[in-house]
């Protein structure tokens, strides 16, 4: 398989198989929502189905594209995931113009996985079909409840039978893989509420369930109303125990535990979102998109600007990429000891846990500084961490108390 | 060739903290050439960095200093520093007994400080010639006439020769040393009779060991000498003499009435004490100079690791520091709940605090110190008495006859705008009141006996709080009074928090009990499982308190955008996870243990 990469000059001498390329996701966002959800930290702008520029951000994202791919060479492109906002809205003829554009750029992997994330009141059997016709494979329905009140509180503009139609209507119109998203831990909401809720989103035959526990963003409606404490929250008991019984149900129906959020049948792990928890280079495209990629030799993060202005109006080919203002909104270098920590942040979400030896060893540093080597024992000797080797993950029993976990090894 | 007795004026400088003496001392080395502009730093005599940061200076440095009067001839000026707190009152006393004179520097813009008037009666006591100086006076808020009334009213000193000085813009710094070669008389004292000289500062150097500062009173000191310090007895062979102008420069001999340095291999800082006499070995005088005491500490804390691997870089750090500082002591201690550390013993509160801040800057050191106690007299039903520095080393309850406590007089000078409330705060800590009265017309003396235990315990912020920050204190020992006090003990699942223990009065007990339980409770993050927190006196618990089980910690969402923002909150509680400490199997943030000391509703 040949590199793809128009604009950037010959490849230097990389090598061209499939395994011998970097994988590489690339996240595109589509920030319009017809309505922003109070919990939601996305960036998003409320506009109404009319008002959406479809065409010229599609033009603009491939104008970004175009300029940043030049810089990513020696990438085999893994997954591509369209994310929001509510990229249901968009045109599927726009959405499907960037996402072959982006094809185009890189050697892509067979596997090759792409989804759009869908929103119940943006989504029916014909919008999947034409998904389909575009090239994706894989949906994303944010489901989130299947109770009336609680889809209220939620902010949410559909009600449950539109998040259970939203399912069934992608499965039947053929999409491959479909996911559906919900959340617990929502305030009223009992453990068995929550199994009850999951395992008939999970019996319409979703391939993948992702089960969120309500957190309070700051920034965030929620937040504001949680600040002021009128925001009606679920005791940390019953969030527990909702968690422990949502685990139950889907692994009960043969789905796996695979992230601390996240289920699958064997085979539906969401390709694109395991690279993050890998620690994958990712090519964050559009307003407000993330991304994180090494370019000269340099592991940078950044984020694009919020403003549709500006990134409409951005001349691409001539915008300063390496500092914060213009298209760019913040840029942060990784060094290789933070890319460590954050794969042992990322890494220890996955069921298998990390190979810390194979990380550190990919980015030059040591795994086992004297003050991790003790967190460790301590950690295992309390039955928060397995370790086998260099390898460490955290028992499915010890989830709930990630966070600790992995500040410690940090 | 010694500088012959009346060429030479040897003075210090009396101030309250921040009315700016070290800013004066500085335009003093100014006008007499004695530093270059390159080389001035602001308050070139405080040589800490942390001394400067606070604007206090901790160790005294002399300076000889040449000055040509307006009569002509040359003087030989030695201004001798000295401490600014009440913690270091007897290095203070041992560094005025040096000089013929002192100045007295008052803030025009403040007035008479307590520590001021402390210091000033310390001077009196050496029989000093006090020349009066309002500082300041060019700010606009200065109220000379003011200041110049209360040094008349509340000290006794007569202000007519006051001199008006900035040490800002060095107004007046002329006049001051022309005051001090007119009117602080030279010394005394005879080159022919044996030495006797003065130890008033000491201090550790790498390559020389421990140096003294000396006057010389008696005799004359040369390099090659073999010395004797009386009250160590020990002998030594003079390796090195010199004086500092600020940069030391080398001498051949000090004669009587001058000060210099003085290195003799001497191996610490414990064997040079402040206010020794320094004689010949061969040919002793037969007096050792007056006011020489042994310091003792007079509040003790265990000061422990947060990490324990750094247990030995700790011990380093304290030898080194004692080197340099003979009056902070410290031994090996261990603590259940805070693992191997050390016992430390300190002149005063902020003494502690200066220790423990160059601890942990200047060794980079994570510590943590526990509430500091005073030395408690013990006497157990046998008869025996101990002495306990460290109220969990207090003897079981049942062993107990009595308890005795330090008793300090206190005295306050504050505006008798807030005399209502300095009195409030006295009585609310057990003070005893010994005395009000008006020493001028808005300036009111107030005096108290109070436990040293209360006094170590915010008294002095809280103090300043009362009185909007113009009320000053100081106090000295007045001995040991036995009181109705016990040990208070904090149990975690049933462990005690050693390090949390307390010796209260029992009147005070439950409150205590019940506010330390509160606000541990608001400190121990949950865990996962149930947290019981007990305060007990004896075996009696007094006060309970539940931190539930902690059910999840887990960050639900992590994808692209997440990441820099969650790794950012997880290296956070990690920073908050190095400074806890496991107690039984409950873990306990540092901050914990310094909630005793912040407790103001106690």
């Amino acid at each position: 398989m040949s590199v793809a990469n128009p604009g950037a000059g010959p490849a230097r001498g990389r090598a061209s198989t499939e395994e011998r390329l970097t994988p590489l996701g690339v996240y595109v966002h589509f920030p319009w929502c017809l309505k922003k959800c109070p919990y939601c930290d996305f960036w998003s702008i409320p506009s109404d189905r009319q008002g959406l520029p479809h065409d010229a951000y599609a033009a603009a994202l491939i104008a970004e594209l175009e300029r940043r791919a030049g810089q990513l060479e020696g990438r085999r492109l893994a997954s591509v995931f369209f994310g929001g906002g509510t990229p249901s809205l968009w045109q599927p003829e726009a959405l499907g113009r960037v996402l072959s554009h982006i094809m185009k750029h890189f050697a892509t992997e067979a596997a090759l996985e792409v989804t759009v994330e869908c929103n119940p009141s943006s989504f029916d059997r014909d919008r999947g079909r034409a998904l389909v016709d575009v090239g994706v494979d894989r949906v994303s329905i944010g489901v989130q409840s299947l109770d009336a009140e609680r889809l209220a509180f939620l902010g949410r503009l559909h009600d449950a039978d539109g998040g259970l139609c939203a399912v069934s209507d992608a499965i039947a119109a053929g999409v491959p893989r479909v996911s559906a998203d919900l959340i617990f831990g929502v305030h009223g909401q009992s453990p068995s509420d929550a199994a009850a809720e999951v395992r008939r989103i999970a019996e319409l035959g979703p391939e993948h369930v992702s089960a969120y526990a309500l957190t309070v963003e700051p920034g965030t409606e929620f937040g504001r109303r949680a600040r002021q404490r009128s925001l009606p929250l679920c005791p940390d008991d019953a969030v527990a125990e909702s968690f422990i019984a949502v685990d139950e149900t889907l692994v009960a129906l043969g789905y796996e535990h695979y992230e601390i959020s996240n289920f699958a049948r064997p085979g539906g792990r969401s390709r694109h979102n395991v690279g993050y928890w890998l620690g994958r280079e990712y090519l964050g495209l559009g307003v407000a998109a993330w991304g994180t990629v090494r370019v000269d030799d340099e592991r940078v993060r950044y984020r694009n600007t919020l403003s549709v202005e500006r990134y409409l109006g951005a001349d691409w080919q001539s915008v300063d990429l390496t500092r914060p203002g213009g298209v760019v909104l913040e840029r942060e270098p990784i060094d290789a000891e933070t890319a460590l920590r954050e794969r042992l942040l990322l890494g220890l979400r996955l069921a298998e846990g990390l190979d810390l030896g194979a990380a550190a060893q990919e980015l030059g540093v040591e795994p086992w500084p004297d003050e991790r080597r003790r967190a460790t024992a301590r950690l295992v000797a309390r039955g928060r961490l397995e370790q086998v080797g260099n390898v460490l993950r955290i028992p499915k029993n010890a989830w709930l108390f990630a966070d600790g976990t992995i500040s410690e090894l940090m | 060739m010694p500088t012959p007795t009346d060429k030479i004026r040897n003075f210090s400088i009396i101030a309250h903290v921040d009315h700016g003496k070290s800013t004066l001392a500085d335009r003093i080395l100014d006008v007499t050439g004695a530093i270059t502009a390159r080389e001035k730093v602001d308050q070139f005599l405080d040589k800490l960095e942390l001394e400067r940061e606070r604007g206090i200076t901790i160790k005294a440095q002399s300076v000889r200093l040449k000055f040509r009067a307006a009569d002509g001839e040359e003087y030989q000026l030695q201004l001798i520093d000295t401490p600014g707190h009440v913690d270091f009152s007897y290095e203070v006393s041992r560094s005025l007994a040096a000089c013929e004179g002192a100045l007295l520097v008052v803030d025009a813009t403040q007035g008479v400080q307590a520590q001021t008037v402390a210091n000033v009666y310390l001077a009196l006591d050496n029989h000093l010639e006090i020349i009066p100086v309002l500082n300041k006076i060019d700010l606009p808020s200065a109220d000379v006439d003011h200041a110049a009334q209360e040094v008349e009213e509340v000290i006794g000193l007569d202000c007519s020769g006051a001199i008006m000085a900035s040490g800002k813009s060095g107004l007046g710094v002329k006049e001051i040393l022309e005051a001090v070669v007119t009117r602080i008389p030279p010394p005394k004292g005879d080159p022919e009779k044996p030495l006797a000289a003065l130890i008033f500062d000491s201090w550790y150097d790498s390559y020389r060991g421990a140096v003294v500062m000396v006057r010389v009173i008696d005799g004359v000191l040369s390099r090659g000498d073999k010395i004797q310090f009386l009250a160590t007895g020990r002998t030594y062979e003079v390796t090195a003499l010199g004086c500092f102008n600020p940069h030391p420069i080398a001498l051949e001999a000090l004669g009587p009435g001058e000060v210099g340095f003085v290195a003799a291999n001497i191996k610490t800082t414990e064997d040079t004490k402040i206010g020794d006499t320094v004689t010949h070995a061969g040919r002793r005088t037969d007096q050792a100079l007056p006011g020489f005491k042994e310091v003792k500490p007079m509040v003790f804390a265990g000061v422990f690791p947060t990490d324990s691997a750094e247990y030995e870089n700790l011990r380093d750090a304290l030898s080194k520091l004692h080197l340099n500082d003979s009056s902070f002591h410290f031994e090996p201690d261990t603590s259940d709940a805070l693992g191997f550390g050390f016992r430390c013993g300190f002149l005063g509160l902020l003494h502690m605090e200066i220790i423990q801040e160059r601890l942990e800057r200047e060794y980079n050191l994570d510590l943590i110190t526990t509430a500091p106690s005073v030395v408690y007299r013990a006497s157990k039903k046998n008869g025996d008495v101990v002495m306990v520095d460290n109220p969990s080393k207090m003897p079981p309850v049942g062993d107990l006859d009595h308890i005795e406590e330090p008793i300090m007089k206190v005295t306050v000078h504050t505006p008798a705008d807030y005399v209502g409330a300095v009195v409030a705060l006295c009585e609310e800590r057990r003070g005893v009141q010994k005395g009000i009265h008006f020493a001028a017309q808005t300036h009111v003396v107030v005096t108290y006996e109070l436990p040293l235990a209360e006094v170590i315990l915010d008294f002095h912020d809280r103090l300043k709080s009362v009185s909007r920050g113009y009320a000053s204190m100081d106090y000295e020992l007045l001995g040991y009074q036995r009181d109705d006090l016990v040990k208070l003990d904090m149990l975690l699942n049933g462990e005690p928090l050693d390090a949390l223990s307390v010796i209260v009065h029992r009147a005070n007990s439950y409150s205590r009990g019940r506010a330390l339980a509160k606000k541990l409770k608001e400190l121990v993050p949950q865990q996962q499982y149930e947290v019981a927190i007990q305060a007990a006196i004896g075996s009696k618990v007094i006060s309970r308190e539940t931190v539930r089980a902690l059910r999840k910690d887990v960050t639900a969402k992590c994808y692209g955008g997440d990441i820099s923002r969650k790794r950012k909150l997880l290296e956070k509680q990690k920073e908050g996870k190095r400074r806890m400490k496991a107690v039984g199997s409950v873990e306990v943030p540092q901050e914990a243990f310094l909630a005793i000391l912040k407790l103001d509703d106690a």
